[in-house]
């Protein structure tokens, strides 16, 4: 016996982790807890150093970006030129600096119309497998962060809090496939669950009925319904792409193309709800409706 | 013992980190080389004890738990994928670089068959259906990303003393790539 254990200790121990694998799997989906958990740990080794590779790549562009580029102008020394290089560099850093501020803006200006208070977050990574969407940020539970919060850029959703750690958080992405949002169509208020569709960077509005008063058109812009207690009312989720009635069964077939841009995210406002007040949410609610012709890019100062 | 555990510990954390930042930074498509599974191949290659395999489960195990999703479907497909190299490595000549590009890229292929499979026992229909559609999508890309970053993976760990230490001990020609 215990020849053939020795003989076949390789091949029974591989058996014996691939069970162990189905049943943490089996666990997994029972226990939603025990992959964050998981996440927690990992998060924990991993986030101080995807921080530091921020911090040094953003240093790195810095430094490449005005101070290599300016020694390259040196080199043709001439003292005129030498200043007009100087002075576009300069141009250059307040454009960035402009940039920022338009982008840091825009994510204020959700909290400022609709009431909700929001903590900025940069993002520091993203997932590392190709199956999973998510990101992550460098804020965690000492900012008071927490799972299940809604993350957005601008008023466009970007997706939720899922496993925080003390500084840092993960965000699944609403175009994950384990994503769901309720939703509502802005122009025919036709209801719907926002999902991660099977297109990459797209979502899929299921549910929503093919009844007339539900007409959906490429172009009109989907919301959150709020219904969901994540979302805030009015937040942006994206805008039709294509819409097929004619597919059999009760209900239409749409895409919607997010209204993020989820591979060029840098910032994100993570909205902490506030303790329900009388009529506050329907005020907020009031203000994100009453302006049918804003999205995302044209809250922007400036646009 | 302790030390190869710290340092196991630390590839595996830097593995996780290098695929979370620079390589899905430097790689802007849905599909980016799987550096973790590249571990996995390179150790089936040179080490094949229950040591190894305990390892090559807990790469898994680890980029299961960065992702935080699901528990246990990338262990067993690393388990899967020592298993396969482990089978064949006493037979190819794993050597050149071609060689471990073509195992890297046919175990990268593998992999995504049996993550595939490990969700379709699990998913319900319609998550199972837009994940069909992500397996399409990064199926050859993400084996052959590997494939192409491989080669260099494995310079980079015979930088690495202990690494070269194991694999002397397995009685592996991984010198032949140092030179």
């Amino acid at each position: 016996m215990t020849g053939f254990l020795r003989r076949h200790a390789l091949l029974l121990t591989s058996l014996l982790l691939l069970t162990f694998s189905f049943q943490l799997m089996s666990l997994s989906l029972r226990y939603p807890e025990l992959p964050r958990l998981g996440a927690r740990i990992v998060d924990s080794g991993v986030s101080p150093m995807q921080k530091g590779y921020h911090e040094v790549s953003e240093s790195m562009k810095y430094m490449w970006s005005h101070y290599l580029w300016l020694i390259k102008v040196e080199a043709e020394r001439n003292e005129l030129v030498e200043r007009v290089k100087q002075l576009e560099a300069q141009n250059s850093r307040l454009m960035e600096y402009e940039n920022e501020n338009k982008r840091l803006r825009g994510l204020l200006f959700f909290s400022e119309e609709t009431g909700h208070k929001g903590i900025v977050a940069s993002v520091v990574g993203r997932d590392s497998s190709n199956w999973i969407k998510t990101i992550t940020i460098d804020r965690g539970s000492d900012d008071g962060i927490r799972p299940g919060l809604a993350v957005v850029d601008g008023n466009a959703v970007v997706g939720q809090t899922t496993s925080v750690t003390e500084d840092s958080a993960k965000v699944l992405l609403l175009t994950d496939n384990a994503s769901a949002i309720d939703a509502i169509v802005q122009s025919s208020r036709a209801s719907g669950i926002a999902e991660g569709g099977p297109e990459d960077g797209m979502l899929r509005l299921r549910y929503t009925e093919k009844l007339e008063q539900f007409q959906v058109h490429p172009g009109d812009r989907v919301i959150a319904s709020g219904i969901d207690g994540v979302f805030p009312k009015g937040a942006l989720i994206g805008v039709v792409h294509h819409v097929d009635a004619a597919v059999p069964g009760l209900f239409q077939h749409i895409e919607v193309r997010p209204s993020a841009d989820l591979y060029r995210l840098e910032n994100v406002l993570v909205i902490i709800p506030e303790p329900p007040t009388s009529g506050a949410a329907a005020k907020n609610a009031t203000l994100l409706q009453a302006k049918p012709g804003t999205d995302h890019k044209s809250q922007e100062p400036g646009n | 013992m302790l030390r190869l555990v710290c340092i196991f510990t630390l590839a595996c954390l830097l593995g996780v980190f290098l695929q979370s930042t620079l390589i899905h930074g430097t790689v802007p498509s849905a599909a980016a080389p799987d550096v973790l599974m590249i571990l996995v191949v390179i150790i089936a290659l040179r080490v094949r004890t229950v040591g190894a395999v305990i390892g090559a489960f807990c790469l898994g195990l680890i980029s299961d738990f960065a992702s935080g999703q699901y528990v246990g479907p990338n262990a067993a497909a690393s388990v899967v994928v020592f298993s396969l190299v482990g089978a064949i490595a006493s037979r190819v000549y794993a050597d050149r670089a071609l060689a471990l590009m073509v195992i890297v890229f046919l175990c990268s292929l593998a992999k995504s068959f049996t993550l595939f499979a490990i969700y379709s026992i699990y998913l319900d229909r319609y998550l199972l259906e837009t994940l069909q559609y992500t397996f399409l999508r990064i199926l050859v890309l993400e084996a052959l990303f590997s494939s192409l970053v491989a080669p260099l993976v494995m310079r980079l760990l015979l930088l690495s003393q202990p690494f070269r230490h194991i694999s002397r001990g397995a009685g592996s020609a991984a010198y032949a790539w140092s030179e």
